[in-house]
Order: C-alpha cells, then sequence, then structure tokens
C-alpha cells in the first residue's frame, strides 16, 4: 500500500533519527490495519514528520490510529508533524471534532 | 455520483416546500370559511376551521424563521381567537377586515416562499385595524411584536443535544462517522466534541474497532426526526441519544410545538395519509410515457390483425388483452392529474364582493358545476382569463342599482359562473344580468378606430366579436379594474394557447354571456380515422353524431354558403375537407364519399366530407405547435399505428373556416418531427 519514503535524515535533529513518511491516497477503512504496523514501525524508529498532502479519503478508524500514534510519540517525547495536509484531510479532522488536539502537531 | 446542492439542502428545503404547499390549501380552506362567514355562517365549527387554517400557517411560519409571517398571522389569529370567544362581535366591518386581512396573509406567504422582502409597511392598516378591534373590545394582544420576533428565533432554533458512540459494527460495516456528522451539519449550526478518551496505546489498538464518541450539539429548525432519520441505518450500530435542550419558553412554547407539529405532520403523512404530493413533471412524464405505449399498442394491434386469428389465436388474444390494459392505464393516469374547477371557482366570489364594493354595485355570484373535473395543466391556466372575464362583467355589464331599479331590474345583479362537461369539453360560462353589449356603440368605436371599413355591414355576432380585437375598449373612464385597453383580447389569447375558444353571447339590455370551451386533457383522444386523398386525419369521437352517405339529392346548393345537406327535415350546413385544406386528388363528392356529422358548441350541427372511413382509434395528441407550427382547423397531431403522421381535426373551426374561405398550410411529413417520450426521458 504504502508510498513510504523511509528517508532517515540524522543531521535535521541531531540525536534523533527523523523519519519522514507520505501519506497515502486513500485512508480508508481497508487501509487501517496497514496504517498501524506503518505507523508502529516510523514512530519506534523516531521522529516523524508526515506528509499528508496526497490525502484524498479519510475515515475514522484511521485518524484513530494517526491520533494514537501522535500521542505514542509524545508520550516518547519524540516530534510527530503532519506537513502540508491536504483540504481534505483538515476537514476531515474538523469535522471529527479533532482539530483541537491535531493543531498540536499540524503545520 | 456528485452530490448536487439540491442533496445538500435536504430536507430542510423539502420540510419548507412541503410547508408552503399546505400553506396554499390552508389559504384555500381560510378563504373559503371566510366566505361562509360572511354568508352569515356564523357558527362555532366555521370559526375553529378559520382559526386553525391562520394557526397552521403560523406554526410553520415560525419554524422556517419567516418573522413577518408570523408576526401577521398572530394578530390575525388574536383577533380570531377573540371572535372564538365571543369578545369581538362579527360585524359587518369585522367581516371585512378578516377578509382583508386573509387577503394580505396571502401575499405574505406568496413573499415568503419567494424569499422575497415586503414593501416597507406591508399591510401595516390592517395590523393596526385588527389591533384596534381587539383594544376595542378590551383585548390586549398577548404577545406584543417585538416578542414575536424573539419568539421566531427560538422556534427556528431548537437546540438539540446528541451522543452518538458508534460500535466497532457499525466502522466494520463501513459506515462512517465522518459521512453522518457532514449530514448533521447540513440541518443547522453544528458545534462537534469528540471524546477520544477510551483510544488506547498504538500497540493496543484494533484498527477496525470503534473507539472514539462525540457529543453535537445542533441548533435547527428541523423536527427531532429529522436528526433521527441521518442515524437511520446505523441505528443498529450505535448509541444514540437525542435531546431537546431549549424548549422555548412561556407563550412561545405553545407556537413552537405547533411548528414542529406542522413539519413533523407532514412528515408523518408520507406514512400514513390516503394521498401523496407528486411532483406534476413526474406525472407529465408518466402521461407522455402512456402516450408512447398507446401508439406501440395501436402499431401492435395492426400487424395483429393482418395475422389468420386461427393459426395465432393467443396472440390475437394477448394483443386484445394489451389493448385493453393500455386504455385503463392511460385512464387512471389521466384521473391523476385532473381535478375539480373548484380551487379556480372558489377565488371568484371576493374578486366580485370587492370590486362591487368599489364601484358602488349590488351584485352576487351563483357558480355552479364546481366539481366538473379538468386536467390540472388546465386548471393552473385559468385563473387569469376567468378572473378577467368576472371584472368585466362587473364593470362593463352590471349597471349601478339606481340604473337597474329605473330599467324594471332588480337592484341586485347577478354573475353566474358555471362548469360542465360537453362534447370531450369542459365549457365554462360566464354570464350577468347587465346592460349586454352595446352594438352600435361598439360599431362606431370601431370604426373610429379603423377596425373596421366604414359602411360595412357587420352581423350581430361579428358586431360582439370586435371586442376580443386587440386593444378594444368602451369603457368611457379607463378604469384600474378592466377597461386599460388590455382586455379580452388578451383573454382569448390565453385560452387559444390552451386550445380553447372564447364565444359571447349578449342581449342588449339583458345580459352577456361568455363561454369558455376547453379541452379535459390535451394528451389522448378517442379519434375516428378517416382520408382524405392521401391525407389522413383524425375526427374526435365524441363530436361525431353519425356517419352516412346522402342521395345526390339530399344535397341542396345555398347562395353564398356552399352546400347543405337535407337530413331528417334539418339542414345541416357540408365542410369539404379537401377545399380547406386545398387537398387534390380527393373524391370531394359527399354521394361517393362520406359526410360525418359532428356537433361542435358552436357551429351546431355540421356535415364533414370525406373520402373514407379508416377505423376509429385511440390517439396520442402531439401539439402542432411545438413541432410545426400552428394550422388553423387543426388541433394537434398523433401518430397512427402504421408509423404515420395523421391530424386532429379542430371541428368547431372547420365550419368558419370553410365559410371564410381555406385553412392553414398543411406540413409535409419530412417538416414534421414528434417528440418522443423517449427523447423526453432522455433528455431528463
Amino acid at each position: 500500500m504504502t508510498d513510504a519514503i523511509g528517508t532517515k535524515d540524522h543531521a535535521a535533529t541531531g540525536d534523533a533519527p527523523v523519519v519522514a513518511h507520505a501519506l497515502p491516497q486513500m485512508l480508508d477503512l481497508t487501509q487501517a490495519t496497514q496504517l498501524r504496523e506503518e505507523m508502529i514501525r516510523i514512530v519506534n524508529a523516531g521522529s516523524v514528520v508526515l506528509d499528508a498532502s496526497g490525502v484524498e479519503r479519510m475515515s475514522t478508524p484511521c485518524v484513530q490510529i494517526l491520533l494514537a500514534a501522535a500521542r505514542g510519540a509524545r508520550a516518547a517525547n519524540k516530534s510527530f508533524k503532519i506537513k502540508q495536509a491536504s483540504e481534505l484531510f483538515r476537514t476531515a479532522i474538523a469535522d471529527l471534532g479533532l482539530r483541537h488536539e491535531f493543531d498540536n502537531w499540524m503545520e | 455520483m456528485p452530490v448536487t446542492s439540491e442533496q445538500e439542502a435536504y430536507p430542510v428545503a423539502q420540510f419548507r416546500k412541503t410547508y408552503f404547499e399546505e400553506c396554499a390549501e390552508l389559504l384555500d380552506a381560510l378563504q373559503s370559511n371566510l366566505e361562509l362567514l360572511s354568508s352569515g355562517r356564523e357558527d362555532e365549527e366555521t370559526l375553529h376551521a378559520i382559526f386553525r387554517s391562520v394557526h397552521s400557517i403560523k406554526g410553520g411560519a415560525g419554524a422556517f424563521g419567516c418573522t413577518d409571517l408570523v408576526a401577521f398571522s398572530h394578530t390575525f389569529e388574536s383577533l380570531l381567537d377573540a371572535l372564538r370567544d365571543q369578545k369581538v362581535a362579527a360585524s359587518q366591518e369585522i367581516k371585512q377586515l378578516l377578509l382583508r386581512a386573509s387577503d394580505a396573509l396571502a401575499d405574505i406567504v406568496h413573499a415568503a416562499r419567494l424569499e422575497q422582502p415586503l414593501p416597507p409597511n406591508f399591510a401595516a392598516d390592517i395590523s393596526v385595524a385588527m389591533r384596534d378591534a381587539l383594544l376595542g373590545a378590551g383585548q390586549a394582544i398577548d404577545v406584543a411584536v417585538g416578542s414575536v420576533a424573539a419568539e421566531t428565533r427560538s422556534l427556528s432554533e431548537q437546540k438539540y443535544r446528541v451522543r452518538f458512540r458508534p460500535h466497532t459494527e457499525m466502522l466494520r460495516k463501513a459506515n462512517e462517522p465522518l459521512l453522518l456528522i457532514r449530514q448533521l451539519r447540513k440541518l443547522g449550526t453544528l458545534t462537534i466534541e469528540a471524546d477520544s478518551s477510551s483510544l488506547p496505546p498504538l500497540e493496543a489498538l484494533d484498527p477496525e474497532s470503534a473507539y472514539l464518541s462525540w457529543t453535537f450539539t445542533l441548533e435547527t429548525a428541523v423536527p427531532r426526526g429529522a436528526l433521527q432519520d441521518v442515524f437511520e441505518f446505523v441505528e443498529d450500530d450505535c448509541d444514540l441519544e437525542i435531546e431537546l435542550l431549549e424548549a422555548a419558553a412561556g407563550p412561545a412554547e405553545a407556537a413552537a410545538s405547533d411548528a414542529g407539529s406542522v413539519v413533523a405532520s407532514a412528515v408523518a403523512q408520507v406514512s400514513v395519509a390516503q394521498s401523496i404530493r407528486v411532483d406534476v413533471d413526474k406525472v407529465d412524464r408518466l402521461v407522455n410515457l402512456v402516450g408512447e405505449l398507446v401508439i406501440s399498442q395501436a402499431m401492435l394491434t395492426e400487424q395483429g390483425l393482418s395475422l389468420p386469428a386461427d393459426t395465432y389465436p393467443q396472440l390475437i388474444q394477448g394483443i386484445e388483452a394489451l389493448a385493453q390494459s393500455a386504455r385503463e392505464l392511460q385512464e387512471s393516469v389521466m384521473a391523476i392529474r385532473a381535478q375539480p374547477v373548484k380551487s379556480v371557482f372558489a377565488r371568484m366570489p371576493r374578486i366580485v364582493r370587492e370590486l362591487a364594493a368599489t364601484l358602488g354595485k349590488e351584485v352576487r355570484i351563483v357558480t355552479s358545476g364546481e366539481m366538473t373535473e379538468i386536467d390540472k395543466t388546465v386548471i393552473e391556466q385559468l385563473n387569469d382569463p376567468l378572473t378577467h372575464m368576472i371584472r368585466n362583467a362587473l364593470d362593463h355589464g352590471i349597471e349601478p342599482p339606481s340604473e337597474r331599479v329605473a330599467a324594471g331590474k332588480p337592484r341586485q345583479g347577478t354573475i353566474l359562473l358555471s362548469a360542465a362537461q360537453r362534447s370531450g369539453r369542459i365549457v365554462i360560462e360566464v354570464s350577468d344580468d347587465g346592460r349586454g353589449i352595446n352594438r352600435e356603440k361598439i360599431l362606431a368605436k370601431a370604426q373610429a378606430r379603423g377596425l373596421v371599413p366604414a359602411g360595412a355591414s357587420l352581423s350581430e355576432d361579428e358586431i360582439d366579436n370586435l371586442i376580443f380585437l386587440p386593444a378594444f375598449s368602451t369603457a368611457e373612464v379607463i378604469t384600474s379594474i378592466s377597461g386599460r385597453g388590455v382586455g379580452m383580447d388578451v383573454v382569448k389569447r390565453n385560452v387559444q394557447a390552451l386550445g380553447g375558444r372564447i364565444s359571447v353571447r349578449s342581449r342588449f339590455g339583458h345580459g352577456s354571456s361568455f363561454t369558455l370551451s376547453l379541452p379535459l386533457t390535451l394528451a389522448v383522444v378517442d379519434g375516428m380515422v378517416v382520408s382524405v386523398g392521401r391525407e389522413t386525419f383524425i375526427i374526435p369521437l365524441v363530436a361525431i353524431v353519425e356517419n352516412l352517405r346522402p342521395q345526390t339529392s339530399d344535397i341542396h346548393p345555398i347562395v353564398g354558403r356552399g352546400n347543405v345537406l337535407a337530413l331528417r327535415g334539418e339542414y345541416l350546413p357540408l365542410v369539404y375537407l379537401h377545399r380547406v385544406f386545398s387537398i387534390g386528388d380527393a373524391i370531394g363528392d359527399p354521394c361517393r364519399g362520406i359526410v360525418i356529422i359532428v356537433q361542435s358548441e358552436s357551429a351546431g350541427r355540421v356535415g364533414i366530407v370525406v373520402d373514407e372511413l379508416l377505423g376509429q382509434q385511440q390517439v396520442v395528441v402531439k401539439s402542432l405547435e411545438a413541432n410545426y407550427e400552428p394550422v388553423d382547423g387543426i388541433s394537434g397531431a398523433t401518430i397512427l399505428g402504421n408509423g404515420r403522421v395523421a391530424l386532429i381535426l379542430d371541428v368547431a373551426r372547420l365550419h368558419e373556416i370553410d365559410v371564410r374561405g381555406t385553412g392553414g398550410r398543411l406540413p409535409s411529413p419530412d417538416q414534421f418531427k414528434i417528440e418522443t417520450a423517449k427523447d423526453i426521458v432522455d433528455a431528463a
């Protein structure tokens, strides 16, 4: 499924490696299992930068996973960023009443 | 499927539409009951019914934020309430005031429906008069106008709290909460509060389980049922709680519940009512399709008849059964569109009463045949011509009381308005016992305007018909009522556009009578198929009295009028179709062809000379105007079973045309394109 670009850029944040990851176009129910595995992997690997510019479909299961991933990263004192979120991504987060919390991580 | 803006606005727009449809019915009922009241029926039931109409209009108006409408109907309602409790007496002035108020209410509803602003101080005088009447009777209006606005606000913005917790099952079925939330947002102002406290750490999270729940606050005009509908398909897979947070308090409370019930009852009606509201467009499409079916069936029948019946008995039987079903289907479909003319007639008494008061005349209107049914499309077009004819009768026909008394007539004039079915058409008659048409004056005026050459001799009928000429008005003073130079010519044009005719009969000093003749339906007719030369025509069966082949001795020439047929001591004018439409290679001789005796309401009985009778069949009327161009003497066209186009004769016009000269130019087959139902469906 994933269009992950597994770049590791040590220089950018000093010690903790930054894992840049492009979120797939479709974040629907069928992608939830794979997204969860992906998130577990990259949150464990270091600081996370998610590129949400290409997201064209959102679903509650995937939003739950992103939320849990962000909280997990924060609990582990790792940085978690969502950059260039597409309009659709932003709208879905707002419609689900989660904008306030996601604002902590979105650009 | 792309979501259209219409769908997005559903269901508020739908409720609104239903509300205004109901308003039209409520206003009609209000009008009829006020008529009863002013004719002296002051019983409790009538007063209740009047009150209920206004009350229901007000209730819904609140729900849709129509402030002006709420304010006006509130005052109206208060006065009605006082009247019902006999705190205000039902005097003549009050009855007049109520009628005026009902008029204003109709205008306000109209403006609200179109979302148009009202002129400043619209109906302010009526509101003041109603308040004065209440104050005069020691009745204060229980809610001041200022608080009416507040009431509206609280009605239009009921606040609900919705708690929603999807179950895992719901997500697994790919029912997306996001979509439900967006649906909810369309109903009003939504605030969303998500609860994510049950969300486990990522490692413990089941990707397809539901962990989030929401509490929504929705300010909306729609009833609880509409909120519930949003969750209709996930009801079993979620926890759902809907509660009304802010019930409007005090006097507004009753109105709020009314507003809810008006809308809610509209929703409930769908499931329990004996009738449903259907878009006229949908019915029209059905009518078109049935028309096509009838044509296909006719084609099949024609093919079937050429087969030996003993070889294919079942096929022939099947075709016959199909013909029967097609006919029943067509009749049922037409019945859907038929409505009694009552809805139009009911508006006329008010016009008469108000105009009579303005003109200082004493007039009563007597209606009959209100239950005569006619196609809805025709009814809608009927109001304007009828109103104009009534106004005309009042303004020009009925004399002032003194003049009437001097002429030995009763002070009070009478206008008769009647409807009846006659030879497959509906005939509406407006007659008055007024002064009748002053032919001398009409002729002089027409000559002065150069409409008629000086010295021309016109028959009485011809003079009477001058009033249908454009820009012809004989009122000495141009009044705001009818004589503004646009008059009967407009009526005539409107009526003709409906496939109808208008004629006038008058006796000077005794009154006039206008007769409108309209087709019952514009869709299907039973016709006799006849041929003249190479042309095929349809004569509506309802107009046909008999068919015969006369002897040469029965035909008599009349100077200047052509031939007449002597039939059982009666002389009937003969109309030669080949002459009317300039058709070559026709038989032309009635003694070798066939004479079809037809009856029309204007020309009486006439014999139409044709070559041959081809058969009898039901045909679907296609508009000639829409597909070719209007042809005088032809009312429409149709497609026959053999695929050929045949023209439907307008029998009443034929005689006039034959007397005058020739009819219109017939279309050649390639000029004539008939729109099929398939095209309509494809275009939709």
